[in-house]
């Protein structure tokens, strides 16, 4: 993190969380699919793999994001109730 | 109706506690007396086969924070009728290397277990850990907090590196030709993140075993397999062969005659080994294994690609390094690994195991980008792995003639 050049990363995760915002319920985003998205965005002298690796990281420890997981296969998703929990 | 009454009634779950087996119906009835989500887990079950469909619906998205794996979330579709196994998700916690554990441990474990889940485990899951069978999702957080404070972790579950698991190698085995236990523990720390955060196309399992016996069965479920093995000469002391005849062992129709490679002599006298012909199965060490041992110069075979059909078929996994020396801190090996994770995340598609990708692309591609020579090893029978193509050796050969 030390390229100030790059994308600050704040802005980084907010791109992210919108990207997966958007993409919910029609995509299962995977990690890879994020970070190639975003290195496509900014570019690849503006972003690396290890600042969204970090940026991914930052939002699933903070609850913004999380880990969905379906058929033994893992993708990234807001928070939300799964349409199969049953109401309480 | 049945399960109104106190004690659910299964009368075709009873069926399955006849003979003389173990009987998981059993075991989920002594715990349905005190935990009532055993008891329903009971009743939702004969349900199950009564209407011969499952009750189960599929989880998605349960966990703990910050981790994408170890909780596997599952919820009932009759939640009306069996309300305490609404929520049923099973927790994966990270074995010991080779399942050592003092009974103090287990109790530990099964005390948070009888407190926030069903009290029902599954010592151990197929993938290694040590599983616990039903909670519901705000029981996850303190179950977490309690059993991480005690010094456990979760397992994988996802696309992850799945918990890595080993055979009891030197622990008990006198045939360990490297620390199994260790490597299982080294790879397991040095890899948390990739094991709690899903960065991969799909699952990645690293089984160990200590000699090609592969008690753990890696050939056929890792997609590394690291099995024990030696080069050089099979130890041989001639005194103690002497004695397994003496003691009846027919050391010709038993031995030699069953070696595949037909590689061993017997004169009566002195057991001789072509060590050369040896492709290491084990059979005469098995057979005899007060008089054999394996070579002195122990490493590792880095096999690659199996796994059990999914979404296509089942695979073995086949040779890709024929010898590495096992010693910590392990680089050669971890080299390698993340050179091929690189590879795979690069080109693997989604849910694409890397044994169906070095199909799809070809193994003499793989090889090459992970820079790789191709070696005699790798081929199980001639002309049957037709990938490799000796381009120099045939340009040699042409020189020549
Ligand atoms: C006296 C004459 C011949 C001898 C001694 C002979 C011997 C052999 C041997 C030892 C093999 C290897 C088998 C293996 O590796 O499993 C072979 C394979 C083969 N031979 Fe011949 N061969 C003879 C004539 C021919 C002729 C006349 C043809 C074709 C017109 C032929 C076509 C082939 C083919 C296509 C294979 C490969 C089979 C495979 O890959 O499964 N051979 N031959
Ligand atoms: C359309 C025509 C042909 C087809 C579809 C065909 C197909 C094949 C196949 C599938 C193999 C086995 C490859 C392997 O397992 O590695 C093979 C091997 C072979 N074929 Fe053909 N072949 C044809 C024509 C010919 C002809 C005309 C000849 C000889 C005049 C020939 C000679 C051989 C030989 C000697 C081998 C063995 C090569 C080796 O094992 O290294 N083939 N062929
Ligand atoms: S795989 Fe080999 S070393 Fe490991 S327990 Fe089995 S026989 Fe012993
Ligand atoms: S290990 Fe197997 S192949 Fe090697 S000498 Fe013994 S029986 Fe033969």
């Amino acid at each position: 993190m030390a390229d100030l050049s790059g994308v600050p990363m704040d802005e980084l995760q907010n791109e992210i969380f919108k990207m997966v915002q958007e993409d919910m319920g029609k995509k299962q985003l995977k990690a890879k699919d994020i970070t190639n998205a975003m290195i496509q965005k900014f570019g690849e002298d503006k972003c690396s793999k290890e600042s969204c690796k970090e940026a991914i990281r930052t939002l699933i420890d903070s609850g913004r994001l999380v880990y969905g997981y379906f058929g033994g296969s893992s993708s990234i998703q807001v928070p939300h109730k799964e349409g199969s929990e049953p109401d309480k | 109706m049945a399960n109104e009454t106190k004690k659910t009634s299964t009368p075709l779950l009873d069926e399955l506690e006849k003979g003389k087996w173990p009987s998981f119906v059993k075991e989920i009835k002594k715990m349905a007396d005190k935990n009532p989500r055993a008891k329903d887990l009971l009743g939702q079950l004969e349900q199950s086969y009564k209407d011969k469909v499952t009750h189960w619906k599929h989880g998605g998205l349960v966990g703990v924070r910050g981790y994408g794996g170890g909780v596997i979330g599952r919820y009932s579709d009759s939640p009306d009728k069996f309300p305490n196994v609404a929520h049923f998700h099973t927790i994966r916690i990270n074995q010991p290397s080779g399942w050592f554990y003092t009974s103090k441990a287990l109790r530990e474990i099964c005390d948070v277990w009888e407190q926030h889940g069903s009290g029902l485990t599954n010592m151990h899951g197929s993938t290694g850990d040590l599983v616990l069978l039903g909670t519901s999702t705000d029981n996850l957080e303190p179950i977490f907090t309690k059993l991480t404070n005690k010094g456990w972790d979760l397992g994988g579950s996802g696309s992850v590196l799945r918990t890595p698991s080993c055979c009891a190698g030197p622990a008990r085995c006198e045939f360990a030709c490297y620390d199994t236990l260790d490597l299982t523990y080294d790879l397991t720390q040095a890899y948390q993140d990739v094991l709690h955060r899903p960065q991969f196309p799909y699952k990645w399992k690293f089984k160990m075993s200590g000699c090609p016996n592969d008690c753990v069965a890696s050939v056929a479920r890792a997609d590394m397999s690291i099995i024990g093995i030696w080069k050089g000469d099979i130890q041989v002391d001639q005194e103690a062969v002497r004695a397994y005849a003496k003691s009846g062992v027919d050391v010709q129709s038993e031995i030699c005659d069953l070696c595949p490679t037909k590689c061993m002599s017997w004169d009566g006298k002195d057991l001789k080994i072509v060590n050369k012909w040896c492709n290491k199965c084990m059979h005469c060490i098995n057979a005899m294994p007060k008089a054999l041992r394996p070579g002195k110069e122990r490493g590792a075979a880095i096999l690659i690609g199996a796994k059990a059909p999914i979404l296509q078929g089942a695979q073995m996994s086949s040779v890709l390094v024929p010898f590495m020396k096992m010693e910590p801190p392990y680089k050669e090996l971890k080299d390698l690994v993340e050179k091929i994770w690189d590879f795979w995340g690069e080109y693997g598609k989604n849910r694409e195991r890397i044994g169906e990708l070095i199909q799809r692309v070809g193994m003499g591609q793989f090889l090459e980008a992970l820079e790789i020579e191709p070696k005699p090893q790798m081929v199980a029978n001639p002309r049957t792995n037709p990938f490799i193509f000796y381009e120099e050796y045939f340009e040699e050969e042409g020189e020549q003639k």
